[in-house]
């Protein structure tokens, strides 16, 4: 008589396995869709930005852009890039912080690529923040 | 003989059916936190904007106070209640203290406390008050 050995994990760990692997991919597949991967479920609201007023000052001593943001949003909003023109602005990024209803004075000085602001010419200014909040707006002397 | 050893399938489909239970309610939260989250938001966002919308002001008068201050005066027109939050007199900022309520078609002031007018000739001032929600109204005056 041939004896046959049959050896295996048994169905119930088999299916337990199966579970596991199945809730485990259903999770990765559920956090990349959501883009929650690093931040599982965590807030992701939006903020929202506007400019109160601008004034470009483009004298022989002094070339820069001031103006006033303001947080209409309910997130926390903080400055990443900025550009002008479509062209990112090179050097330092001027650290721009603003909790919810804040109003901060933003001085940009330098135009595109080291550049000075010149008279008599519109600038498209973009701001983009951490949260990819963006505010364009136009300056002109 | 055989011997079968393990847990009786009744058992088993128990362990089974509460591991999926208990998943499917951990989904069910996390779902529902986030799902929730993103309608608050969508609805302060869809408010904001409407009542930004809604938000209608004007500058009235501009006038030089007895100290030599100067005083916005301006309306509400629009639907929905704001504070004037923010001056700008030639772009400098001048925050408001204590702003108030700006009720329907009720003429209000402000006087910037830190901005004292020049004396002699007259200056042509660029004036823009901003309220809480971003709207903003100007007005160039001769002071």
């Amino acid at each position: 008589m041939i004896e046959t050995k049959r050896r295996g994990i048994s169905t119930f760990i088999a299916t337990l396995l199966l579970m596991v692997l199945a809730v485990s991919a259903g999770v990765v597949i559920y956090a990349y869709t959501m883009g929650y991967l690093g931040n599982f479920g965590g807030p992701q609201t939006m903020g929202a930005i506007s400019v109160d007023t601008y004034s470009l000052d483009v004298t022989a001593s002094a070339s820069k852009c001031d103006a006033y943001i303001r947080n209409i949003g309910k997130a926390q909003f903080e400055l990443q890039s900025i550009y002008i023109d479509g062209k990112a602005v090179t050097g330092t990024v001027p650290t721009l912080v603003l909790k919810e209803g804040e109003v901060k004075l933003l001085s940009i000085t330098e135009a595109i690529k080291g550049t000075a602001f010149v008279g008599s010419t519109t600038y498209e200014i973009k701001l983009i923040g951490k949260d990819n909040t963006q505010l364009s707006f136009q300056v002109k002397k | 003989m055989k011997a079968r050893k393990g847990v009786s399938e009744i058992i088993s489909s128990l362990i089974v059916l509460m591991i999926v239970s208990v998943m499917g309610v951990m989904l069910y939260e996390i779902t529902l936190d986030s799902l929730s989250t993103q309608q608050s938001d969508l609805l302060f966002e869809v408010n904001r904007e409407i009542n930004t919308a809604m938000e209608r002001f004007k500058i009235v008068s501009i006038t030089r106070t007895s100290q030599d201050q100067m005083n916005v005066t301006y309306i509400n027109y629009g639907d929905v209640e704001f504070k004037i939050t923010d001056i700008y007199i030639e772009n400098v900022r001048y925050q408001v203290e204590n702003p108030v309520e700006a009720r329907k078609f009720v003429l209000n002031s402000i006087i910037p406390e830190d901005f004292i007018l020049g004396s002699g000739e007259e200056i042509l001032y660029n004036v823009k008050i901003v309220s809480e929600r971003g709207v903003s109204n100007e007005l160039q005056v001769l002071l």
